[in-house]
């Protein structure tokens, strides 16, 4: 696929989701008529209650798929960052369709039998196996949701209260064995809602089970520690065995065995396909607390790369950079690549640190200024000099054709991204790294 | 997302309320008998299968099943596979096309479905009733016992 023609490959990932989202109510449709699946009240709830549970249940299949970071995914969706936005989104979505599932099914019943809609919420009844395991099903999906959109849970807990999701998916899969309805009595819904299943569990099962013995990871060693400051630090790894193979803009997820078991996502700074390679953090939560001097000589368990940040695919083109605190990772081996880069450019990168002491690169970066004619470095102290905004940076860079990279903070992002929109600037032009879901 | 999930759920919250306010509202379950009630009549009636041989139309649907008496005229219009399948068994017993699904898949019908018969329950075959007056039995007919295993 031709990288370069984003807005073309966006449209790829909507309609492979909702042809996979959406097969199910074609079966469904072709089962009774129209008229007699719409025909009344009753009968129009009971219908628009099916629909729910049919693409409720297809969404958190497809959930479940989209966290196993394949590769395929990675390029299908533009990046890995956007994956898990869409998994955050479609997660609530199928929730909610989840929701009304009993609640329409309920309501169809109301007119004519309305003490067996109560059976669908009251307590409960352990000799039925339907209504036992729907229940269980739904209640269990409403407290670990509740959970990651209402709570700020320390995120190796959050992260344990989320992977139970994956062992409530079986609970869901019996309901609709147990339940006798037109799932049962059509064979080519049955088959599909059945292969769905098992690619969800195998994904599952791939990734939050089995992972940390399946999943490929290549073996690195941590060469050097250096701090910035206080809380900014870059590490270079070593590889022991493979290297990976990685292009500018991409990220990593890195382990660490010696301090903790997670995986956390980090922007290579490299400028791309070297022997070694070296990441910028800042220390802002449990696991970055833990790293340190002491890691250097560990062992670290790298996979990837992942992502779709790439400003190559428009070097024929005027760029602008925007970088908000450690959000520069990216652009710094955007800038590495630079130097080894010939031919004609027209680059603006704004980088915004809230207080001076925050800068890191900018000798480096100021290096590359003087060698590379065309690219341009604007460093911004947001305590000064206020919150970045596009005034600011058209009077630098005035070009409503320019392609735009945006990394950094999400409100940052997000109000950048609008000003620029409301400027007249073609929201195809933005590209967004997000940063933030790691 | 935080939003939709919310109105989501404030929704739910709602019409869950909603319904199990309206549901344990209700008089109880629909074992009514229609019809206008004429000046004078007698009210009491006696379940046998002439009686019962009289209510067979669309709008005025009894069935038999294992010797109990149901009034399922309403249901006709939920039925998923429509009215007309069940139509010939208006009046009648209705055993063989509900334990089978007698023109679909040729298994019986779900638990569901029998909890939800229960609601339409008018009495035995023979028995004498008072007209209006509602009975629901807290067992489920025989049937259900019978097929369990199906659905184990």
């Amino acid at each position: 696929m031709d990288l370069r023609n984003k807005p073309t490959r966006v449209w790829y990932k909507f309609i492979v989701l909702i042809l996979i989202v959406f097969f199910p109510i074609l079966p469904w449709l072709g089962m009774l008529p129209l008229g007699q699946r719409f025909a009344n009240f009753s009968t129009t709830f009971r219908s628009l209650g099916q629909i729910c549970s049919l693409l409720g249940f297809s969404l958190f299949a497809v959930n479940l798929i989209l966290i196993t970071r394949i590769k395929f995914l990675d390029k299908l969706f533009l990046g890995l960052d956007k994956v898990y936005k869409d998994h955050h989104n479609l997660g609530g979505i199928a929730l909610v369709l989840l929701l009304f599932h009993p609640v329409f099914l309920a309501t169809g019943l109301l007119p004519i039998a309305p003490k067996t809609s109560l059976s669908f919420f009251l307590p409960l009844e352990l000799q039925r196996i339907d209504l036992l395991t729907g229940k269980t099903a739904l209640f269990s999906m409403i407290i670990l949701l509740a959970i990651t959109f209402y709570t700020k849970l320390p995120y190796h807990i959050w992260k344990l209260t989320h992977k139970l999701l994956g062992f409530v998916f079986p609970i869901v899969m019996i309901h609709i064995l147990f339940v006798n309805s037109d799932v049962s009595s059509n064979g080519l819904l049955k088959f599909y809602l059945f292969f769905l299943s098992f690619l969800a569990i195998a994904g599952f099962v791939y990734r939050a089970v089995l992972g940390r013995y399946v999943v490929k990871r290549k073996e690195y060693v941590i060469k050097t520690v250096t701090f910035f400051t206080e809380k900014i630090l870059e590490i270079v790894f070593s590889p022991l065995n493979d290297k990976i193979q990685f292009n500018p803009g991409q990220f990593i997820y890195l382990k660490i065995p010696d301090i903790s078991n997670e995986d956390h996502p980090f922007s290579i700074i490299s400028s791309g396909n070297q022997n070694e390679f070296s990441l910028l953090i800042k220390k802002e939560g449990d696991y970055t607390n833990k790293l340190s001097k002491e890691l250097k000589g560990k062992k670290a368990l790298i996979e990837g790369p992942f992502g779709n940040f790439n400003y190559s695919h428009y070097v024929d083109k005027k760029q602008i950079w925007i970088a908000g605190g450690i959000g520069l990772a990216p652009f710094l081996s955007f800038a590495f690549d630079l130097e080894n880069r010939k031919g004609n450019i027209n680059i603006d990168l704004f980088y915004s640190v809230r207080d001076e002491s925050e800068l890191v690169y900018l000798k480096q970066l100021k290096e590359i200024e003087k060698l590379k004619t065309g690219f341009k470095i604007y460093p911004y102290i947001s305590s000064k000099q206020g919150r970045l905004n596009v005034n600011f940076i058209r009077q630098f860079s005035n070009n409503c054709d320019s392609v735009i990279f945006i990394c950094g903070p999400a409100l940052m992002m997000s109000d950048l991204k609008k000003q620029f929109i409301q400027k007249g600037v073609s929201p195809k032009l933005i590209n967004l790294e997000d940063f933030n879901y790691k | 997302m935080k939003k939709f999930v919310t109105l989501g759920f404030i929704l739910f919250i709602f019409a869950v309320v909603a319904i199990m306010l309206i549901g344990s509202k209700s008089k109880g379950p629909n074992s009514v008998i229609p019809g206008p009630i004429v000046k004078g009549a007698s009210t009491s009636l006696n379940l046998d299968l002439q009686e019962i041989a009289k209510h067979n139309s669309i709008n005025d649907c009894w069935m038999i099943l294992e010797s109990k008496v149901y009034n399922i005229t309403q249901v006709l219009q939920i039925h998923p596979a429509g009215a007309d399948v069940i139509l010939p068994y208006c009046g009648k017993d209705g055993v063989k096309g509900f334990t089978t699904k007698d023109s679909g898949s040729g298994k019986n019908h779900s638990q569901n479905t029998y909890a939800l018969l229960n609601n339409f329950y008018i009495g035995e075959v023979g028995q004498t009733i008072n007209t209006g007056k509602t009975n629901v039995p807290t067992i489920l007919p025989d049937l259900l016992r019978e097929n369990d295993e199906e659905f184990e």
